[in-house]
């Protein structure tokens, strides 16, 4: 596919620091009423999209064309960027979220009780939640699965550059709760939906690992999203669903701070899918046992990182990982700006990871957190070691989305990280809609129902409805809708 | 190509230089400090609550 679709969703935990505050269930109540009711910043949804997780004001479409809204399971502040097609966007619209729940924060004066955290694990409760990746693939139906099977070795792998990195680990245990440090049970709407459970426990033997969420992933396709975390979703019911393509929801992902790696995570995926697309289906890559291989990556202290494929040959993650670069080479060299960047930084990736992978401090998050662990230990003069609380904490830190204290923002803030975006590239996506996709009519309307203050209307991704004889539909995606959404509009 | 366990190994002795020397135009840019000082940077980190881990109870999401 020469342009695809594709978008974050990002679940952000919340820490309350003064119990004054209130509880975080509250807080973020408070903050999505705020962005909504006060700042204007979007519409809220008047209409549930789902009566158990979805529920009608639970939040809505944003300005800029993406959404802010309370996941109902787990009650997380939830950011989704809207569609964008171009790589340098989504980094851009990713990172806006970010920007929006500070402002939020500031402005009802919480800044310094609450904070909000873009990372995907509650180090001492046993708890994950996630950041999923979109992607419109055209892939049919009958050979989706089949299709699927030649992405999971590329999902798997891509950690070694994708990863956040994650002080500890955790255990899953389903034959008995003994030592589970997961609660259960306090909030019904969490429990709906669970076919599958077992307890949590806390994994001792891991210094430092490079996914947060590989310890928690149990399946490697399922519809089922908690208890049975698949890599991949598949999402046959689709709200992204366009013509013959297909929204691929890839629950195997996290929030990156790096921008760099947000864009080499987006760009790399999304390049591999063009060949499973272009039928260059790799037939050595496929692994012996996808979800064994995707924690012994993430827990190997001795970054070698070797997979076992299904011919039984063993292969670095790394050299796995080539196989799709040289395939993407050979057949996508020259063919868009964006397209050459991507292939051209995954090869000095790949090639820096074999090489030495501090090499990537600058770049990476796995590897950026891990150096910032260890000069703190070497500053504590053995009064600090892996496993101590102050890392987990520290570890958590680098994910805070508040620039004042934030481990990662202070990277950023010393020059030592590297950028693949502006202040003021981000700033204009709090905002403004991507120019290329529809997302951009939906802009267009929702400022004019935001300037009539109007109280009824139903929107979606792809549907403004206002009445029977009022409504625009926006099924193509790669549409701006520029016209029809300015006609309708001034028709409001 | 295939290789056993013994025939490489990434993990550095010592860490190494972490800015990239050669820029890519195209690319993103480098960062503008030459000797970034991390010294403000560890005083952030010992600014932070030992606890905070602790007290950041999440409830599962998806």
């Amino acid at each position: 596919m020469d342009k695809r679709i594709f978008g974050i969703e990002t679940e952000f935990g919340c820490l309350v620091s003064d119990d004054s505050a209130g509880t975080a269930e509250s807080i973020v109540e408070k903050v999505k009423d705020h962005a909504f009711l006060k700042d204007k910043l979007g519409l809220i949804d008047l209409h549930a999209r789902d009566y158990a997780f979805e529920p009608a004001r639970c939040g809505g479409f944003l300005r800029s064309g993406g959404r802010l809204y309370i996941d109902a399971v787990g009650s997380h502040m939830e950011y989704a960027t809207p569609e964008c097609t171009d790589f340098a966007d989504a980094v851009a619209y990713d990172k806006a979220g970010r920007v929006i729940l500070q402002r939020l924060l500031r402005e009802l004066d919480l800044q310094d009780k609450v904070s909000f955290h873009s990372n995907s694990v509650d180090h001492f409760g046993g708890h994950t939640f996630g950041c999923h990746e979109n992607f419109l693939v055209a892939i049919d139906d009958r050979f989706f699965l089949e299709a699927l099977s030649y992405l999971l070795p590329f999902l798997v792998t891509r950690q070694i550059f994708a990863g956040v990195g994650r002080v500890g680990g955790h255990r899953l245990n389903y034959k008995s709760l003994k030592n589970n440090i997961m609660t259960i049970s306090d909030y019904e709407v969490d429990y709906q939906w669970v076919g599958n459970f077992y307890g949590v426990e806390s994994d001792p033997t891991v210094e430092f690992q490079l996914s947060q969420r590989a310890d928690h992933i149990v399946k490697t396709i399922s519809s089922r999203v908690r208890f049975n975390r698949a890599i991949i979703n598949p999402k046959w019911d689709s709200y992204y669903n366009y013509s013959n393509l297909h929204r691929l929801h890839i629950l195997f992902g996290e929030c990156n701070m790096s921008e760099y790696a947000t864009l080499l995570k987006i760009g790399t995926t999304s390049i591999v899918l063009d060949l499973i697309e272009d039928g260059i289906l790799l037939p050595d890559v496929e692994l012996r046992d996808p979800l064994e291989a995707l924690k012994s990556v993430s827990r190997d202290q001795s970054w070698k990182w070797l997979v076992k494929r299904k011919n039984g040959d063993t292969i670095p993650a790394v050299d796995l990982q080539r196989m799709y670069l040289n395939a993407a080479k050979e057949r996508y060299t020259g063919r868009d700006a964006q397209t050459d960047h991507i292939l051209v930084e995954w090869e000095y990736c790949l090639d820096n990871l074999e090489k030495d992978p501090y090499l990537l401090a600058t770049k990476l998050d796995w590897v950026a957190k891990r150096k910032m662990m260890e000069d703190f230990i070497d500053s504590e003069n053995g009064a600090v070691q892996w496993g101590d609380d102050i890392l987990h904490s520290l570890d958590l830190e680098y994910h805070n989305v508040n620039p004042e204290t934030s481990l990662y923002y202070g990277l950023e803030q010393a020059g030592q990280i590297e950028r693949a975006t502006t202040d003021r590239r981000i700033f204009e996506a709090t905002m403004m809609p991507p120019s290329n996709t529809r997302a951009k009519g939906r802009g267009i309307v929702i400022d004019k129902l935001l300037a009539n203050n109007s109280r009824d209307y139903v929107i979606d991704w792809d549907l403004i409805y206002i009445n029977k004889r009022q409504h625009l539909e926006l099924k193509n995606p790669f549409n701006t809708y520029v016209d029809e959404a300015s006609s309708f509009a001034s028709g409001l | 190509m295939p290789v056993t366990d013994d025939d490489r190994s990434t993990r550095p002795s010592a860490p190494a230089d972490p800015l990239r020397k050669e820029g890519d135009e195209t690319g993103p840019s480098k960062p503008d400090v030459e000797r970034p000082d991390r010294s403000d940077l560890l005083k952030r980190m010992k600014r932070v609550d030992p606890d905070q881990a602790r007290r950041y109870r999440q409830r599962s999401g998806e």
